[in-house]
């Protein structure tokens, strides 16, 4: 895979768990907390 | 909290042409490892032109601490210049600057162990290497590394395998 691809299955993903996500809950989006992952 | 937009970010920053690596969840993903992240993890450099260069791209990604978002408080010079790290929001998503990872790497001590990836539209951003990746998490020695580090070490053994058939 091209970086490009790589980038996108990333952000692919990213933007099926955002279509999850409870517009109600701001905080409720894995994220992490700390540094890095 | 707005979606993230890796690809946005990246863009933001090298545009106007601030000096960073990617390491990370993402990194992990553009060296060939299956991972999930939410999070944008870059390691800047602290010079003074470079964190000048930043902070006007900080402005435009509309960045503040994730800490207390309703107060809206921005990153200055002071802490884009420390080892810390600084978890920010951006206008598309989440952004963590970092002055050090592991033992106390910073830009420069990575800036060799890095590579340049090519990406469409002319976009160009550094990427940890897998070898140094793995070094800075056995450093962390985090729990939470355990599974990053087991995936990273099996992209570093795939890799040489290549190297070796080829």
């Amino acid at each position: 895979m091209t970086p490009d691809q790589r980038l996108d299955a990333l952000q692919g993903f990213v933007d099926a768990l955002w279509e999850l996500k409870d517009d109600d809950v701001e905080t409720g989006f894995p994220l992490d907390s700390s540094n890095v992952d | 909290m707005s979606k993230p937009d890796f690809r946005s970010i990246l863009r933001t920053l090298t545009e106007r042409e601030v000096d960073f690596i990617v390491v990370g969840g993402v990194a992990m993903v553009l060296t060939g490892a299956a991972y999930n992240t939410f999070d944008l993890d870059l390691v800047h450099s602290n010079s003074s032109e470079n964190v000048a260069r930043l902070l006007v791209g900080l402005e435009e990604l509309d960045a503040h601490y994730r800490v207390q978002p309703e107060r809206r408080f921005r990153p200055n010079a002071s802490h884009l210049t420390s080892p810390g790290h600084q978890l920010l929001h951006t206008r598309w998503g989440p952004l963590d600057l970092l002055g050090q990872i592991g033992k106390g790497r910073a830009y420069a001590d990575l800036l060799p162990h890095s590579m340049l990836m090519e990406f469409r539209d002319g976009l160009s951003v550094r990427v940890l290497d897998v070898e140094t990746q793995i070094a800075v998490k056995e450093e962390t020695g985090r729990e939470k590394d355990r599974a990053a580090l087991l995936l990273l070490r099996h992209v570093l053994e795939e890799s040489r395998k290549k190297t070796q058939q080829t």
